[in-house]
């Protein structure tokens, strides 16, 4: 990372949001620039790591683009996976089947099981929920995961931050899924260019309106 | 709403000799009814931005001040139904 981009990186509005974040919370990242994208996920398993947490990066990706990817980041991949903390766990998209969402749920269920064999609590996740997020089936689905998911959130025990490309997300109904996809989350980052990067919890959004 | 109890409660503080925002002057500069103002007090403590005994903001209550603007902006951009935006300005933004 170049000394630019590292004073961007210190001024990044959401870096202290990421810093202060509570454990054991399902978490939104939206992003229009993968650049961004990665400046709080490095973050964001930067802070795990160094908390000894064991940290899985969920990806249908090779884990080498991964890698690479969080090396970028300043993360020392190839130390933290020697001691166990860090895993780029490869899974399998077929794009699920549409219509079960029982057997979804329980699939994701199997694969946190899976991903963390031999590892330490408490986990830090980071993943795509929903791999197709381009069309309306794939993103009703995608909000029926998260949503069941977010149900069953406290089960988990782990923290998971879930990331979205805005920009290849559905068009016609856009603001319903984002709506959709806030409501089942607590907390929100939206990784933009600097100034209008924010991250807040999502409880904000739901202001009583019994007042 | 959040945002101009907040900054009512900061504009007390800097105004106050001993730095403490008194509930009646906050009420008076957010311009609520008393039972209200309180019901969005305890909300404002449930969600850790202030505290009420003395009334203090919190350091999470200064940064949502700080990035009220930005979220604002974020909620109109996305489109997201927010209670505490006028229906007009939810309008422009959609």
């Amino acid at each position: 990372m170049d000394t630019n981009n590292k004073n961007d990186l210190k001024n990044y509005r959401p870096m202290k949001f990421v810093d202060q974040m509570e454990r054991n919370k399902h978490i939104i990242l939206l992003y229009d620039d993968q650049k961004y994208a990665y400046w709080i996920i490095g973050r964001y398993l930067h802070n795990g790591l160094a908390k000894g947490e064991s940290c899985i990066f969920k990806t249908a990706d090779r884990p080498e683009i991964i890698e690479k990817q969080l090396s970028a980041e300043g993360i020392d991949v190839h130390s933290f996976k020697k001691k166990n903390l860090l895993r780029i766990y490869q899974v399998e998209r077929s794009d699920d089947n549409k219509h079960d969402i029982l057997h979804a749920f329980k699939q994701r269920i199997y694969e946190i099981e899976e991903s963390t064999k031999g590892m330490k609590p408490p986990y830090r996740f980071v993943g795509k929920t929903v791999s197709d997020i381009e069309t309306k089936d794939g993103m009703k689905f995608g909000i029926l995961l998260e949503k069941t998911g977010h149900q069953h959130f406290d089960e988990l025990n782990c923290s998971l931050l879930c990331y979205y490309d805005i920009s290849k997300m559905e068009p016609t109904r856009k603001h319903e899924w984002i709506s959709s996809l806030l409501r089942n989350h607590h907390y929100v980052i939206y990784a933009s260019e600097p100034n209008r990067a924010v991250a807040f919890e999502t409880v904000l959004l739901e202001q009583a309106d019994n007042i | 709403m959040y945002n101009d109890i907040l900054k009512a409660i900061v504009d007390e503080i800097r105004h106050d000799d001993d730095n403490v925002a008194k509930p009646t002057r906050v009420q008076l500069r957010s311009n609520l009814a008393y039972d209200k103002l309180a019901r969005y007090l305890d909300e404002l403590e449930n969600k850790r931005m202030i505290l009420q005994s003395p009334l203090f903001i919190t350091e999470k209550g200064k940064d949502f001040l700080q990035d009220y603007d930005r979220i604002s902006n974020f909620i109109l951009e996305m489109g997201i139904k927010y209670l505490d935006l006028p229906t007009d300005e939810m309008k422009r933004g959609v």
